[in-house]
């Protein structure tokens, strides 16, 4: 072997190498320019928001939830582009165009406008967030974040697509940490071609945000974490009430009357809320609690965790703050700290 | 004769047999050659026997107490002591028109409590129907598909 050779394959070896250590280091920056990106929750779950509004997808949802010791679970098909959304399809099919909503189910159609609502509290307002050891979730790499309670109890569980950002499931947990509710990608491909709106009546459902509260009924400006984000008046007097903690959301509807509970749906467990017969339902949105109080007819419905609705549901028709309270809470409430 | 009116207190002062010789004498001469004195006549006492065929009560001490207090008031109001009983009568006793009119402020006030006065109804909420309705408010600047998949899947409530 000449020597000339001998110096020119040392060169050669050491381009390699310099070569090899160039590309690793820039992969190294890459994965660890993500990780300080990943490592931020509630800045995941922003991004999940979001992503929500203009991803483009088509997948199959499937929605599980239990009630006492029955576990119920329903799998619908989902697709997105832009700000159209349609979920599931025939008979029960609900679309989102915009700020608007549709739904049909066994033939009743429903519109629902966009209502004005103020900035809702960030995701760590209310909840610890931390970041989990990744996951796969339908195929896809998943970032996760728990969000615990303030005794430490993982509560929710959120799996965010390192792709796309789109929030992949989410699961509810009760105290004792067993699952209670689930929404998640079963199946799910991104690029997906427009999704076709189905031609909905228009049946308007005329439900109006509304400053006002009327005479006998309630509007607390906090429940609990929940903040006050929205009121609405319905065509058959029902105020509804809409609320949010960053994380999750609850809908307080009032009624002026007494609770028909010869006429309640079947199911669902009888219980109290403020000393005061109520009844309550796990369905696939969340827990139904419905009471009567003050000659009211109250019905809290939230994807929260159940305990955490009974908690602050006693507080509704127990407003004894003040107006200039309310009026504080309005005009500071956005500038939170989270 | 004729300078007595004809009215019910003088006719029941009659029947109480609370008239003079005079005034008595009176009411009889009028009462035998007038059909409108003999039919009032006729009322007051079946009015009046109607009020002694009720049954007796046995009051409490209470009332009992109340009522001395009550003519110990009376009393008072009258310190000369000479009550004029006709006219005290007069004063006391209801006129039928004013029977009348309590009789019918008491209906009105009885159809005012039942009609006019909001009754609360019983309401049945629509469960599925206002879970559905807060799944499209909270899929509005929130993650829409895990918002819409609830609506779009059975709620087994029905509506």
């Amino acid at each position: 072997m000449k020597p000339v050779d001998l110096k020119l394959g040392r060169l050669a070896t050491i381009g390699r190498v310099a070569l090899i250590a160039a590309v690793v280091g820039a992969a190294l920056l890459v994965v660890g320019t993500e990780a300080m990106a990943g490592d931020d929750p509630a800045e995941l779950l922003r991004k999940a928001r979001e992503a929500s509004a203009t991803a483009n997808v088509a997948g199959v949802v499937e929605v599980r939830w239990a009630d006492g010791d029955e576990v119920f679970v329903e799998r619908v098909g989902a697709r997105s582009r832009g700000d159209a959304y349609v979920v599931g399809r025939g008979d029960h099919v609900a679309v989102g165009r915009g700020g608007v909503r549709y739904a049909a189910d066994d033939g009743v159609a429903t519109r629902w406008g966009p209502g004005d609502q103020a900035d809702r509290p960030g995701p760590a307002a209310a909840w610890d967030l931390e970041t989990d050891d990744p996951a796969r979730v339908a195929g896809r790499a998943a970032s996760v974040v728990t969000a615990s309670d303030a005794a430490g109890r993982v509560r929710a569980r959120f799996y965010v697509d390192r792709a796309t950002h789109l929030l992949l499931r989410r699961d509810v947990f009760d105290p004792s940490g067993d699952l209670t509710r689930s929404v998640r990608f079963v199946r799910l491909s991104t690029g997906a071609a427009a999704p076709a709106v189905p031609q909905l009546p228009d049946a308007r459902s005329d439900v109006a945000a509304t400053d006002d509260t009327p005479d006998g009924f309630t509007a607390p400006g906090r429940l609990g974490e929940f903040r006050l984000l929205g009121r609405y008046e319905h065509p058959d007097g029902t105020l509804q009430l809409f609320y949010g903690d960053g994380l999750f959301s609850l809908s307080v509807f009032e009624q002026d009357g007494l609770v028909d509970w010869d006429a309640m749906p079947d199911g669902g467990h009888p219980g109290q809320v403020e000393g005061q017969r109520a009844r309550t339902y796990s369905t696939a949105a969340g827990t139904v609690v419905v009471w009567g109080e003050r000659g009211l007819v109250l019905t809290g419905v939230s994807d929260a965790p159940a305990d955490t609705v009974r908690a602050v549901l006693p507080s509704v028709a127990n407003d004894d703050r003040s107006t200039v309270d309310d009026v504080v809470d309005f005009v500071f409430g956005p500038f939170g700290w989270e | 004769m004729s300078e007595h009116e004809l009215s019910e207190d003088l006719l029941s002062a009659y029947l109480d047999d609370e008239l003079d010789a005079g005034a008595r004498a009176d009411v009889e001469a009028r009462l035998a050659t007038s059909s409108e004195w003999q039919a009032i006549l006729d009322e007051v006492r079946d009015t009046r026997d109607a009020l002694r065929g009720l049954p007796a009560v046995e009051g409490s001490p209470e009332f009992w107490t109340r009522v001395m207090a009550g003519v110990a008031l009376e009393d008072d109001a009258h310190q000369d002591g000479v009550v004029d009983l006709a006219s005290e009568r007069r004063r006391r006793r209801m006129p039928r028109w004013g029977l009348a009119v309590a009789g019918a402020a008491a209906a009105a006030v009885v159809v005012v409590g039942v009609v006019a006065v909001p009754q609360q109804d019983r309401v049945r909420p629509a469960v599925a129907a206002l879970t559905d309705e807060h799944a499209a408010r909270s899929s509005v600047g929130n993650d829409v598909i895990s918002s819409l998949a609830s609506i779009a899947v059975s709620t087994r409530l029905g509506r």
